[in-house]
């Protein structure tokens, strides 16, 4: 068989889809209320996975503003479930589509000549009806959103893949044993095997330090004072209270001309007695 | 009229590759698809997969498909035929499959969790005669024949596929700039890993001074701190990981000294600076470069005689030559 035959009876992929409406229906009108028309061969291909989308998904909407074209792809409950854009000047050969939580949700393959069609179209929002471009279910595959999917935080960043938990600033995280409570609150061991993640809020103690690093510098305390004597050496520390005593006393006689006394001018160590110049 | 089937017309076209770019018969492949995982790095509309080798040995095809995905520069899927294989089988594979076909190829995967969803496919090849008759005896043909877009899927970011627990380090003590660094019994590192690639079903449970809520309808979980909620205020400190050691001369995992480890007041009297000052019979002379004060009671200006034996010279502070023990840095 020559080349020629074979195309002829087996042309390329690319090919076959042109003069049709295919990735939409056999029976897609691809043409809105308003009167805007979708060329077949406008797209070669799809493959459309949005998390969540339901039966019968269309193109169901084409927004032109003067710098980008925003394609959405519904479903018979949520019209706009997933979204591709792209420049006004520069169309793509293949639109990436997202949800709108980030995800991907498929890709429209066409070309760049192609999607310029839209360039033509007026500043504004053109819907389509699901009888006007329901996609083939070739293309659609389905996305169940069960299991978890992800997380999302409080100011609307959300986490798929491997995921890290992360304790930090007086957060510790750590895993216990595999246990379950049943039904009437008794520990047991896992009937079915889980992960418990434990979480402690315990601060930080050395908060000033980390909040002015680079700055606080480390206090020098003093720890132990040695008193010395005629050789001999003692250390000594604080008591409980991180208070440290001086006092006086003497191995040779009960008593002692010596005092040691706490004032508002600090502490006071001296002798009592005559002064000399009160002598005579 | 017949017609033909799908995969017929496959194996007299490009499909699945694009138009022009097989490098080896129509009919030897029929069908493809591939599918990127969470830690794939693929991108739809910017990534491509292409088939880079078919390879012959003795009496083995092995289609040999790589990627352009970020993550997955170095790594392959191979699916392998027998020479005399039936048109149309249809096999699985991702590049831990490799592994079977080359001991190198293993050694060089190093998947961190061993999830082999971050490349996987699957191939449908038809008659193989001609790829026969291409390859008669061992040898390769290599090229870049592009797979269709619309066969390959991304559900990078599509769902959480691990979680991975870990600690941050905690604020640890410093010595002063000019005492020793302070010792720890593991060298301290930005985080500490507590538990990787945990699936199936979690629990998270409060532990000190945190509450939990949910919120069936939203989905919801939320962590509040609370002072004493869950299991209380901890008596005791938590370790970041099991084995925590305490650093030497601390009680605390962050190092330092406790408050009744410093000497905050003497004689009751605290602050930054205490006075010591000498008064009738007593000097007190001070020695800073020395860390030493010597008190003399000498009895000077006194109307009584002592027999105060001559000031003893006092040796040098010693420091401890333990690079651990609080000293002066060299």
């Amino acid at each position: 068989m020559s080349l020629e035959q074979t195309r002829r009876l087996h042309p390329e992929w690319r090919d076959v889809n042109e003069p049709i409406p295919y990735p939409f229906v056999d029976v897609a009108t691809l043409r809105n209320a308003e009167g805007k028309f979708i060329p077949e061969g406008t797209f070669l291909d799809a493959s459309l996975y949005p998390i969540g989308g339901g039966v019968r998904l269309r193109l169901s909407s084409v927004t032109v503003s003067h710098e980008e074209i925003t394609l959405y792809i519904g479903d018979q409950i949520n019209s706009q479930i997933a979204y591709g854009r792209f420049s006004l000047l520069e169309p793509p050969a293949e639109l990436r589509l997202l949800d709108f939580w980030g995800r991907p949700a498929g890709v429209l393959v066409s070309t760049a000549s192609k999607l310029s069609i839209f360039q033509a179209w007026g500043i504004g929002t053109h819907v389509f009806a699901v009888e006007a471009t329901e996609f083939v279910t070739d293309v659609c595959i389905p996305t169940p959103e069960v299991g978890l999917r992800g997380f999302v935080l409080a100011d609307g960043s959300v986490f798929t893949g491997d995921i890290w938990l992360i304790g930090d600033d007086g957060i510790v995280l750590s895993v216990e044993e595999n246990t379950t409570v049943d039904a009437s609150g008794t520990c047991q061991a896992a009937a079915i095997p889980e992960t418990v993640i434990r979480v402690d809020v315990v601060g930080d103690p050395l908060f000033r330090r980390r909040i002015c690093a680079g700055v606080f510098a480390t206090p020098k305390f003093l720890k132990t004072i040695t008193a010395v004597r005629n050789g001999n050496s003692f250390v000594c520390g604080p008591d409980e209270f991180g208070d440290f005593k001086i006092t006086v006393g003497t191995q040779d006689a009960e008593d002692t001309i010596l005092r040691v006394r706490a004032t508002k001018e600090g502490l006071i160590i001296e002798a009592v007695g005559e002064k000399l110049e009160n002598v005579g | 009229m017949s017609q033909t089937k799908f995969y017929n017309d496959n194996s007299n076209r490009g499909y699945p590759f694009l138009r022009g770019e097989a490098f080896l018969p129509n009919s030897a492949i029929v069908d493809c698809g591939f599918v990127f995982g969470p830690g794939s790095g693929f991108v739809a509309g910017t990534s491509t997969v292409y088939l880079a080798a078919v390879q012959r040995a003795e009496d083995l095809f092995i289609f040999t498909f790589k990627t352009t995905a970020g993550n997955l520069l170095d790594r392959e899927i191979r699916f392998v035929r027998d020479i005399t294989a039936d048109p149309y089988v249809i096999e699985y594979a991702d590049p831990l499959d490799n592994r079977q076909e080359s001991a190198s190829a293993s050694e060089s995967l190093s998947y961190s969790c061993n999830y082999v969803d971050d490349f996987a496919g699957y191939l449908v090849t038809g008659p193989l005669e001609a790829l026969q008759t291409l390859l008669p005896t061992d040898g390769e043909l290599t090229g870049i024949a592009t797979v269709e877009p619309a066969l390959l899927r991304d559900a990078s970011a599509a769902y959480a596929r691990t979680l991975n627990l870990a600690n941050g380090d905690r604020t640890r003590y410093e010595n002063p700039d000019d005492c020793r660094p302070q010792c720890w019994p593991v060298p301290p590192q930005p985080l500490w890993i507590v538990q990787r690639c945990v699936q199936g079903l979690i629990r998270f449970k409060e532990g000190y001074n945190l509450r939990i809520s949910q919120d069936a309808e939203d989905n919801l979980l939320k962590f509040d701190a609370s002072v004493g909620a869950g299991e209380g205020e901890p008596c005791h400190q938590v370790p970041l990981y099991p084995g925590e050691d305490l650093p030497a001369n601390s009680i605390f995992y962050e190092g330092g000294p406790a408050c009744n480890q410093v000497i905050r007041s003497i004689n009751g009297i605290g602050g930054r600076m205490v006075d010591i000052r000498g008064k009738l019979g007593v000097r007190v002379q001070a020695e800073p470069e020395k860390h030493r004060i010597i008190i003399d009671v000498d009895t000077h200006n006194m109307a009584i005689c002592v027999d105060s034996p001559e000031l003893a010279s006092l040796s040098e502070v010693s420091v401890s030559s333990d690079p651990c023990d609080c000293g002066p840095q060299e």
